[in-house]
């Protein structure tokens, strides 16, 4: 929207005056200034290469464009007024009713449980804090236990892993198929719910009987107009196959791609020295090399670690330590039920419970709704002002961040960058062009105009495609593929800064066992057939849907 | 019935191993004597091997034991050899046995300083004076899956342990080893990593490294200081299966793919090698410390179960070398591995001698 683009400018201004870099550079422009070889006639351009030859050109270019990257992707404006954060009001009125669903299950829940939204620890408040990032850990770990004990005191729950009653999402459930019944655990929702909405959704100016609209097999009811096949081969040109990618290991070719990726990592090594976000991401489209991957994500998430976020981390941590949330133990009944479980991601439990408590206190999370159509919901500890805002929101399944780093702060700075920026797309209802609505559709016109026998197949066995793909998009395959497919695809949403992949994928790995899914005759088969994903590797899966045009 | 096929036998009723058989048409023989393979536990193997015996292997017969596999799998017998090994070498100014400045091998010092008790007491005295306030580790030699294993960071305490010990019929040797304070931690957890080794014949030098290892992490937090609580420092499956917090989905277990990619990605690629390249130079200075003294006995094949710790300055250590490493399945994931290490150990193993049944 061009009318916003002087609104953008000054929001940037206004941001970038906030940050530390802003300060770091007035400090050293002050510094320079009265320096004795400075005059008035040369101070312009003196200054300029002053600041070009300490690297601030660079900094404050990453910090703009990384920031930049927020605003131009759509015509959403960065106005408060919730119209401008959703136009359709049918969308919006979807996501409203939506939320009060889920606030809804939470109140029931508070009252069947007893248990208040935001709760002073009385006991932990006299510990001082230092900086010392061991002692936080023993006291998130003495938090913990007697957490546990007060659960373990107030309800009965028994069970081996169920040391808190209650979760914000029933994962287990896949697709809401076989419902498991966990003592008295309850879940604030299910994909399976979600699902349902997200199929629910339709124009209300569209009448069901226009044949013209019927054409669609899908579940989906919406008519958005969305990328065809040659959009994402333009788009993701990169993956061709006559250009290398990294980390495809192939031990036919060991040899020749050993060399390839020696020289890819010099290239990246370059690139990571140049600290140029727009450069790392022309990098990371071609893939991030496994040891430059934590620094090229770090690059093009504007996530620095500087004194001040170390700080910032450090405050919340606190927060975590002195407020008790309900949410709290929906989090730490999530990990233990998904991440603790898994045994990919199992070492990492506590740094990502870590993790995940700081980011519920994080009230520069909510910043994210500006941009959203959806509202936080918020709750505030009666009687203390400085208490921090309770978000209500759904936890996102990033443990495979993890991996790329060993400390709390990078994990938890990048999960984040990683939230706001793209995550929460999948499980709030927009028309935004990577909203979860618009994958599903792209999803199923994709799966459509391709694979039409498929799709016909599928549809006459009353398996419909989007009941088994709609829980790998909305957790971005994470669960679902190997840690290092999912990081490799991430590098894609995060250096196209797009999550369409996720539809391109899954619609390849329908066409990959196509041949299977055409023997299958039950609802049952296809979900045996699709039960595991977890030995596909994406990359060249993804080359030869979009390039070679041999699935 | 067809004659022709392959018998066997096994003193291990475990469906990883009984599954494979099957596949390959193998029958289970009929009597005692009344097999050409035959997977034993090492009781077995000493009485097969016994000279008082007089039993001889056929050609068609093959064994998973080397009849002296115990200068391996034995803690202190593999001390003794690997520190033979290095003066050997040493002895003949061998490069590989080079020291750094401060007196340590610069390639061989892979095992951590270990004495065997009683027998090594006073020198280990002496060195426990160096440093008074190292913990040591105690483990009896002859034992495996943790039994009888404590550690101490005062003399008093092995004092006591020797009265102890006196005092009970069975005398036991103990190795105490330099507990490895610094391991290198993921999540905050300790961990070991467990490298399946083949060995179809000593001399020469015939060895197999399994690619499919796997890490096994301790289910509670490691705290250095805290001696008493065993779950903190014992990686072995047999023992954190007793622990409040071990899950049984996973079992504490993290393969070793997952390690790498964890590792190349936090520490970098070059060092990530370097430390998959020193552990397969470890395994093969262990196996080369024996190989002058292992009867190469060409009816034998080994399947070692090598135990590691890493430390935080990605140096490898051997801790011990399993002879039997279990084969039972905690999960599905490790059922899955390990049909697939005794199916390739099979595919190996069959094919160095013509193994055919009667």
């Amino acid at each position: 929207m061009a009318a916003n683009n002087d609104d953008v400018s000054g929001q940037l201004a206004l941001e970038f005056s906030q940050t530390s870099l802003n300060y770091k550079i007035q400090e050293a422009v002050q510094e320079y200034l009265v320096k004795p070889q400075v005059t008035s006639s040369n101070v312009f351009k003196s200054l300029q290469h002053y600041l070009t030859d300490l690297g601030w050109k660079n900094a404050i270019g990453n910090q703009v464009y990384t920031r930049l990257n927020r605003y131009t992707d759509s015509s959403f404006g960065v106005s408060e007024s919730s119209t401008y954060k959703e136009k359709l009001t049918y969308i919006r009125k979807a996501q409203e009713n939506w939320e009060k669903k889920i606030a809804k299950s939470f109140n029931t829940m508070c009252k069947q449980q007893s248990l208040e939204l935001v709760k002073k620890i009385q006991h932990e408040l006299d510990l001082c804090y230092n900086s010392n990032v061991d002692r936080y850990q023993n006291i998130l770990i003495q938090r913990s236990k007697s957490d546990e004990w007060q659960i373990r005191a107030d309800l009965d729950s028994l069970g081996k892993f169920d040391n808190s009653s209650v979760s914000m999402l029933d994962l287990n459930d896949s697709c809401g198929y076989h419902m498991h019944e966990f003592g008295n655990l309850q879940f604030i929702y299910s994909v399976k719910d979600f699902y349902e909405i997200v199929t629910s959704v339709r124009n209300p100016a569209i009448e069901d009987n226009l044949s013209f609209f019927n054409s669609h097999w899908g579940v989906m009811n919406l008519h958005f107009k969305v990328k065809e096949l040659e959009d994402f081969k333009k788009q993701f040109k990169d993956l061709s196959t006559n250009v290398y990618h990294s980390s495809i290991k192939d031990r036919k070719y060991q040899n020749k791609t050993a060399r390839l990726e020696e020289e890819r990592l010099k290239l990246g090594k370059k690139v990571v020295e140049k600290n140029h976000a727009p450069l790392s991401r022309e990098f990371s489209k071609r893939g991030c090399p496994r040891s430059l991957r934590g620094q090229l994500w770090k690059q093009m998430l504007g996530v620095s670690l500087e004194e001040v976020d170390l700080y910032y981390y450090e405050q919340l941590v606190k927060h975590v330590c002195s407020y008790d949330m309900l949410v709290d133990k929906l989090i730490r009944k999530d990990i233990r039920l998904t991440s603790a479980n898994d045994s990919h991601y199992f070492p990492f439990e506590d740094l990502f419970y870590q993790a995940m408590l700081a980011f519920t206190r994080d009230t520069a999370v909510l910043k994210h709704f500006n941009n959203s159509s959806a509202t936080p919901s918020k709750a505030y500890h009666k009687g203390k002002s400085e208490s921090p805002e309770n978000l209500i929101i759904y936890p996102p399944n990033v443990a495979p961040i993890c991996y790329l780093f060993e400390d709390c702060e990078s994990i938890y700075f990048v999960l984040r960058e990683l939230y706001t920026r793209f995550f929460f797309r999948l499980h709030t209802l927009s028309s935004h062009p990577q909203g979860i609505l618009n994958l599903c559709v792209t999803f199923e016109s994709l799966l459509q105009s391709h694979y039409p026998r498929l799709f016909y197949h599928l549809r006459e066995i009353k398996a419909q495609p989007l009941k088994i793909a709609f829980k790998w998009m909305m957790f971005a395959f994470s669960g679902y593929l190997s840690p290092e497919d999912v990081l490799l695809l991430w590098d894609k949403i995060i250096a196209y800064y797009s999550l369409e992949v996720l539809s391109v994928l899954a619609v390849a790995i329908f066409a990959f066992r196509k041949d299977n899914l055409m023997q299958a005759q039950t609802l049952e088969n296809v979900e045996r057939i699709m039960a595991d994903i977890s030995q596909i590797q994406i990359i060249p899966l993804l080359q030869s849907y979009l390039f070679m045009g041999n699935l | 019935m067809n004659t022709l096929a392959i018998r066997w036998k096994s003193d291990l009723n475990k469906s990883v191993l009984i599954s494979n058989f099957n596949k390959r048409g193998w029958l289970q023989g009929s009597s005692e004597d009344d097999w050409n393979f035959y997977w034993c536990n090492v009781q077995s193997a000493r009485n097969i091997f016994n000279l008082e015996n007089g039993c001889r292997l056929a050609d068609n017969q093959i064994v998973n034991h080397f009849p002296n596999h115990y200068e391996l799998t034995k803690k202190d017998l593999m001390v003794k050899n690997i520190k033979r090994y290095r003066k050997d070498l040493e002895k003949e100014f061998n490069s590989i046995a080079k020291r750094n400045l401060q007196g340590k091998y610069m390639f061989l010092d892979f095992i951590p300083t270990t004495f065997i008790l009683p027998a090594d007491y006073n020198i280990f005295k002496e060195e426990f004076r160096k440093n008074p306030s190292s913990t040591w580790i105690m483990k009896p030699t002859g034992k495996a899956r943790g039994i009888g294993i404590f550690l101490i960071n005062h003399l008093s305490q092995i004092k006591n342990w020797s009265s102890d010990n006196r005092g009970s019929p069975k005398k036991e040797t103990y190795v105490i080893s330099k507990y490895i304070e610094n391991p290198l931690l993921i999540g905050g957890k300790k961990f070991d990593l467990r490298v399946y080794v083949l060995v179809t014949s000593y001399r020469p030098l015939k060895c197999y490294i399994y690619q499919l290892g796997f890490c096994r992490f301790c289910s509670v937090k490691y705290i250095a200081n805290e001696l008493d609580n065993i779950y903190v420092h014992l990686t072995n499956v047999s023992i954190q299966k007793r622990g409040d917090d071990y899950n049984d989905i996973h079992g504490g277990k993290w393969t070793v793919q997952d390690l790498r990619l964890h590792l190349e990605s936090i520490k970098g690629e070059l060092i990530a090698n370097r430390l998959f390249e020193e552990i397969n130079w470890l395994i093969v200075h262990s196996l080369k410390s024996v190989q002058a003294v292992m009867v190469n006995d060409k009816h034998c094949f080994e399947c070692y179960g090598y135990d590691i710790i890493i430390d935080d300055a990605m140096k490898p250590w051997l801790i011990e070398v399993n002879a039997s490493p279990s084969l039972t399945s905690t999960t599905v994931n490790d059922r899955i591995m390990k049909y697939n290490l005794v199916n390739d150990t099979l595919n190996i193993a069959t094919s160095k001698n013509e193994l055919s049944g009667y």
